[in-house]
């Protein structure tokens, strides 16, 4: 599974105007999702639980996308480095959590 | 207890830690006003906010409301210093340059290119204004940075972008509207990739005037080059590369932008 799996998904006849991408590609013990938002940053989400609901990935998705964007718009960020932000670290592991703790 | 960010005149603030600001708009309203040395200033930009902005009371619309006017007094308070110093006669070989910029628009290209655009803007400050000229380099690199990464939140919960064009509408439309409270009023194209955005009452040319009309012209051009980073930067958070210039129309406060997409 490789990102050309998300940008064929994005690109081509069948591409979809949503954010989210839903499941990029099946294996056995893991399912992966796709987001990717409008400045083409894709957040790939691997999950164990093969049964988790859809509803919640999307949910997840949002709020991951929002602490991105506050992350981002630190002033001392400079443009396409990488995030070395400790509270987004922090609020990441904390969605994390509190997502498993739901299980 | 949210801190005040640290006061820098060449870099966008636009962006505290949101979700403490959130929780206390009114800390925010309170600092943005304390942070700005001219009383008068403040009081006169939120008398014409209150006036013309009658939506109800929302946490989201305070918070914009505090950087909306925190912003724009930061913009004057760093653009008014180069106005108050005393105009000197500029050298022969620079009065060439200045009758060239009067014609030319100034540009924000790449950024391997600014330099240059400035240069122009820049030959009609004096020899020893080493200050005004690396805050005019600022401003655009400044409004580079606001512009993409205010992009960034702004289109968040938004389907994707089908369409240069879309982009387009989308900055003359809800871009526009979230900075400067308004829509662009005219948007012209000519399907090559140039768009033609026109203002016509541009917010901070509004209250700008000089002793002539060249003088005014001058100093108005100052205050275009964070609005073309703006859209640059814009532009660029959305994956389209593309040249910006700012050009002041004769029916001051009108302007107009003219952005050149790369194919």
């Amino acid at each position: 599974m490789s990102l050309k799996d998300v940008v064929s998904s994005v690109q081509g006849k069948k591409a979809s105007v949503d954010t989210y991408l839903g499941l990029l590609c099946p294996t056995e013990d893991y399912k992966v999702f796709g987001y990717i938002t409008n400045s083409k940053i894709k957040l790939i989400m691997l999950v164990d639980d093969l049964e988790v609901k859809e509803a919640e990935i999307k949910q997840f998705f949002r709020v991951f996308h929002s602490k991105f964007a506050d992350a981002v718009c630190n002033p001392f960020y400079v443009i396409d480095q990488p995030i070395n932000s400790k509270r987004f670290d922090m609020d990441i592991t904390n969605l994390v959590k509190s997502k498993a703790l739901l299980q | 207890m949210a801190t005040p960010p640290t006061h820098q005149p060449s870099t966008s603030t636009l962006t505290v830690d949101r979700p403490e600001v959130e929780k206390r708009p009114s800390s925010s309203a309170i600092t943005a006003s304390q942070l700005d040395s001219r009383p008068t200033a403040t009081a006169s930009s939120s008398t014409i906010s209150a006036s013309s902005y009658s939506t109800p009371t929302d946490k989201r619309r305070e918070f914009h409301e505090a950087t909306w006017e925190f912003l724009h007094s930061e913009m004057l308070q760093l653009l008014m210093q180069p106005l108050t110093k005393p105009s000197r006669v500029t050298v022969p070989s620079k009065d060439s340059k200045k009758k060239e910029k009067d014609a030319q628009p100034e540009t924000t290209e790449a950024p391997a290119a600014s330099a240059l655009t400035t240069e122009a803007l820049l030959a009609t400050t004096t020899q020893d204004d080493n200050k005004s000229r690396s805050g005019l380099s600022k401003l655009d690199a400044a409004g580079y940075s606001v512009g993409y990464t205010f992009m960034e939140r702004i289109t968040k919960d938004r389907a994707r972008f089908v369409e240069v064009l879309d982009i387009i509408k989308f900055i003359c439309k809800e871009f526009w509207m979230e900075v400067f409270k308004k829509n662009i009023d005219n948007l012209r194209t000519n399907r090559k990739g140039t768009y033609v955005l026109s203002d016509n009452k541009f917010r901070w040319l509004n209250k700008l005037s000089a002793s002539s009309s060249n003088e005014t012209k001058q100093a108005a051009t100052k205050y275009l080059l964070f609005p073309c980073g703006l859209i640059r930067g814009a532009l660029a958070n959305l994956g389209v590369a593309a040249t910006v210039s700012g050009e002041i129309s004769p029916s001051s406060p009108s302007c107009v932008f003219t952005i050149k997409v790369e194919q």
